[in-house]
């Protein structure tokens, strides 16, 4: 009677600590799964891509290289000057968001960047006049051709030149999207349009916290 | 004869009153965003509202400050974006159509003279059954779409 009791009350021991464990298991799974991969819409991890080396000319005509990339966190726009919708709404968006971290004096790691995919319009001096009309401290790069496909590539975007009229005008197809690009230089983050300026401040600031998180 | 002859006649004394504003067809919230000076291109939004019980179609837009004007509808198909030229725009009867920023908008190209936040604009609008409805669209800063939708320009 007494040994079966102890039996008894030995195994009800046996299976608490066996259902505590096994709890224990999964929730701290459950919590380490949630640390590396938080919910955020657009986030790319784990294992982003890291950018390759590239080079452009920037709007004061200067070189522009991966290394430019380093140490700040850069959100990327493709698009072309001779766009009146897509573009000037984005950009109308990203200056939004740039002043809004710069009210909360926390835009200093952070670069706009436009790269135009029109380098046959878009000299060096057109960027300039477009990316200041919507910030001065936007970063406007273009260069040849084959830098333009490298920087297209490097996010594995493409751009389609249309054909011209009579007054020599022409489209371009090209991404929507805004790229996040962290300060090692990975590419962690795509924002699909439409585009608001407080959704892609919330996104933006979620991610770069997951990130220094994640990197302690 | 005569008959016939005074019909063409009372005919064509009504034809062109029938050019100006038409109740039926109302447009409100016209704009234009603001560029900077160099870009020659623009884009125009605004409202149509059709009253009627018949479909209007919008075949055609001009201003003596622009070159010519097109349709242009943005498409973002897979995350590319692009442009498409609509011959005309059908607004179905008892409808509204918008042409708002990143969809539906007025490609206003080669302006003769800069535009600065603030300008006025007149802008003709040419529809089927000889309407023809002559706007003024006020050029503004670019901004996103929410924020334009809370503002409401009539028609002056
Ligand atoms: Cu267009």
């Amino acid at each position: 009677m007494i040994k079966n009791r102890l039996l008894l009350s030995s195994l009800f021991v046996v299976i608490c600590v066996i259902l505590g464990l096994s709890v224990g298991i999964l929730t701290s799974n459950y919590y380490r799964s949630e640390e590396t991969t938080p919910a955020i819409d657009g986030f790319l991890w784990p294992a982003p891509k890291v950018i390759p080396p590239f080079s452009a000319v920037n709007q004061d005509g200067a070189r522009f290289t991966h290394e430019d990339m380093e140490g700040k966190w850069s959100l990327l726009f493709y698009g072309y000057t001779h766009c009146p919708d897509i573009c000037p709404v984005t950009l109308a968006v990203l200056q939004k968001f740039y002043e809004k971290l710069e009210s909360e004096a926390n835009a200093s790691n952070v670069q706009v960047i436009f790269i135009s995919v029109d380098p046959g319009r878009d000299t060096p001096e057109k960027t300039a006049e477009y990316t200041r009309y919507f910030h001065k401290d936007f970063i406007g790069l273009t260069g040849s051709k084959s830098q333009v496909d490298q920087m297209t590539r490097m996010i594995g975007i493409a751009y389609f030149l249309g054909e011209k009229d009579a007054s020599g005008n022409y489209l371009v197809d090209h991404s929507a999207s805004i790229f996040l690009v962290s300060p090692e230089r990975e590419w962690i983050g795509i924002f699909s349009a439409p585009h608001q300026p407080t959704d892609l401040l919330q996104r933006f600031q979620a991610i770069r916290s997951a990130v220094t998180k994640l990197k302690q | 004869m005569r008959y016939v002859a005074s019909f063409f006649i009372l005919m064509s004394l009504f034809a062109p009153a029938a050019v100006f504003a038409d109740p039926a067809i109302g447009v409100t919230s016209a704009w234009i965003s603001e560029a900077p000076p160099m870009l020659k291109v623009h884009a125009g939004y605004l409202v149509i509202e059709n009253h009627a019980d018949d479909d209007v179609i919008l075949l055609s837009a001009s201003s003596n400050a622009y070159e010519r004007i097109e349709f242009h509808f943005s498409d973002i198909i897979d995350g590319m974006a692009s442009m498409k030229i609509q011959e005309s725009i059908t607004i179905p009867a008892g409808t509204r159509f918008e042409f708002s920023p990143g969809g539906y908008h007025l490609m206003l190209i080669n302006n003769h003279n800069p535009l600065r936040a603030g300008d006025h604009v007149s802008v003709s609008l040419e529809f089927n059954r000889k309407i023809t409805i002559d706007i003024n669209m006020t050029v503004r800063k670019p901004g996103n779409y929410q924020q334009q939708q809370q503002h409401h320009h009539h028609k002056h």
